[in-house]
């Protein structure tokens, strides 16, 4: 497809509290990504011992961990891990598993308690997972002592609006392995949304078919046509760090792969009436859509009780969409968040748990929503909106191909250059020990 | 009902796109009977109309998704959700159809919510 345009852009880069200068692209070669990766039961269980198992993962949303008391179970490959607010108002992270026989000792997804009782033979635990008491204790001859026998405890720490732990009892404080992320997200205190969706969903794909999936917009348009009147797919500024990354994508923008730009359609309407600003009110082009719906809410979103002061003119507009290695993906607007966190499965390759949760800001003293109730449901048997559906589609598809002999492995353009920084991420994390079949 | 064609405008085995009340409709004739459905593919919005019409599927120009046209029901991803149809009949010489302005599709947008 030709491009037409360039996009403006009209951040002021001294002045942005989230840096939005370009960050210089490192040399990843240009090599096929081996699609065995993708398939292969050995590469997952290395994945789970040389990477899941050392980073940090974000397990819970903070506000399901408000009151002490407040649980959250969450899994992640074949573990399940309990989130715990004690009563001196700390955050704490355990193995879900009684010490005893090996049953686990929470269940449902949340709640609030005030100890963990196992339900086989009711041994107790506190909220940080202490054994506090085991029935007719005197029937262990080798003893059960109740400092010996707590649950492992996992580092756990907070960022932002999210409680995170890490199955690595020698990780990296949480700061370190996040890098530059809280310097470049702060300024959207996403601490003030309120969550308003939470789903998960089963894919028929790994889980970096679906991170892949995310981290390019070369595929906006054969898979998302319909977003090219007010989305920008072409002239989308790719930043790479130490291991996450990131692409600003210009929204309010005509895709510069129109020719036309000055065309104003449903979907550019539709993005201006989200923002607060008239599309009939609106005199100019598809050109200028974006600077006018800036210039609209640097002027009027205090009146509107949206405070965006820490936010730079381009991020009124656009999408600052972030990958936090491993699994978790951002779109991240100045009035809302959607977050993907993608899970690998317990044993397949071809399967895992997509989540998808949304936040909105909402006008001061507006008061938040009930907590939306969490669901789980296989592909296609709800709608998760037309564009998420639209990218669902391709997936179990992708993951027949990568199963298929006639299939040579990832080929991989510039404009996907995130995915390539993602695979030498995780590169880096499989091969501090290397071993041979790897390459 | 809204007369949107005359009856003899179009052939067997053949669709058309028509607008009634603002919303994009594909029209179409298969063994003799005539057909309405939302001219608009349930993936990602192409007219179907522009695409392929074989006995009693539809397929999308783009994607290649296939729609029966009596049901509009999925044949194939991918799409995965039906295709709305309307009730037709035949009025003096016109096919009718009963489509209502609440059928026009919302605007497409980024997030689900």
């Amino acid at each position: 497809m030709t491009v037409y345009r360039k996009i403006e852009r009209f951040a002021d880069p001294q002045a942005s509290k989230t840096p939005c200068e370009k960050a210089p692209d490192p040399d990843l070669g240009h090599d096929i990504i081996p699609k065995e990766r993708y398939t292969s039961k050995d590469f997952m269980q290395t994945e789970w011992d040389r990477m899941w198992t050392k980073v940090w993962l974000m397990g819970a949303w903070i506000g399901d961990l408000k009151h002490p008391g407040d649980y959250v179970v969450t899994k992640i490959g074949k573990e399940s891990i309990v989130l715990t607010k004690d009563e001196h108002g700390k955050y704490n992270a355990f193995y879900n598993v009684c010490s005893h026989r090996g049953n686990q000792v929470a269940y449902g997804a949340s709640g609030n308690t005030d100890r963990f009782r196992c339900a086989y033979h009711l041994w107790e635990y506190n909220l940080r997972g202490e054994l506090v008491n085991v029935p007719d204790a005197e029937t262990f001859p080798q003893g059960a002592p109740c400092d010996k026998l707590s649950i492992v405890k996992l580092p756990c720490d907070v960022w932002g609006a999210w409680v995170w732990f890490s199955m690595n009892p020698d990780v990296e404080p949480l700061s370190d392995f996040l890098g530059m992320i809280p310097e470049h997200l702060d300024p959207y205190h996403m601490d003030r949304m309120a969550l308003i969706n939470d789903v998960t969903v089963e894919w028929e794909c790994n889980w970096k078919t679906s991170v892949d999936a995310f981290n390019e917009t070369y595929h906006v348009a054969g898979t998302h046509p319909q977003l090219m009147g007010f989305i920008e797919d072409y002239d989308v500024q790719i930043d790479t760090y130490e291991r996450h990354n990131r692409y600003l994508i210009p929204f309010g923008a005509v895709s510069t792969h129109i020719e036309d730009g000055t065309i104003i359609d449903d979907g550019m309407r539709g993005f201006m009436q989200m923002h607060g600003f008239d599309p009939e009110s609106y005199k100019g082009d598809g050109l200028g859509a974006r600077r006018a719906v800036q210039k609209h809410l640097r002027e009027n979103a205090r009146k509107m009780g949206l405070d965006y002061s820490d936010l730079n003119d381009d991020q009124l507009t656009d999408d600052y969409h972030y990958l936090i290695f491993p699994n978790l993906t951002w779109n991240i607007h100045c009035n809302s968040a959607m977050l993907f966190r993608q899970r690998p499965h317990e044993s397949d390759p071809n399967k895992m748990y997509y989540d998808l949760q949304n936040y909105m800001l909402l006008p001061e003293g507006t008061p938040h929503p009930e907590r939306p109730q969490h669901r789980q449901f296989k592909h296609g048997e709800e709608s998760i909106g037309e564009v998420l559906d639209q990218d669902a589609s391709n997936l179990a598809m992708v993951q027949a191909g990568m199963n298929s002999s006639g299939f040579r492995g990832l080929w991989i353009s510039s404009q996907e250059l995130r995915i390539r920084h993602f695979h030498k991420t995780l590169d880096d994390y499989l091969h501090r020990n290397p071993i041979k079949w790897l390459k | 009902m809204i007369p949107v064609l005359p009856i003899a405008a179009l052939g067997d085995g053949e669709m058309t796109r028509v607008s009634a009340n603002g919303v994009d409709v594909m029209v179409c004739q298969v063994a003799g009977q005539f057909y309405a459905l939302a001219d608009r593919c349930s993936h990602a919005r192409q007219a179907l109309s522009n695409g392929k019409l074989s006995g009693f599927e539809v397929r999308c120009p783009l994607h290649g998704a296939r729609f029966d046209v009596r049901t509009g029901a999925c044949k194939s991803p991918p799409a995965t959700f039906p295709v709305k149809t309307f009730p037709v009949t035949l009025e003096g010489g016109k096919v009718c159809i009963a489509v209502s302005a609440d059928d026009k599709p919302p605007p497409p947008r980024f997030g689900p919510i």
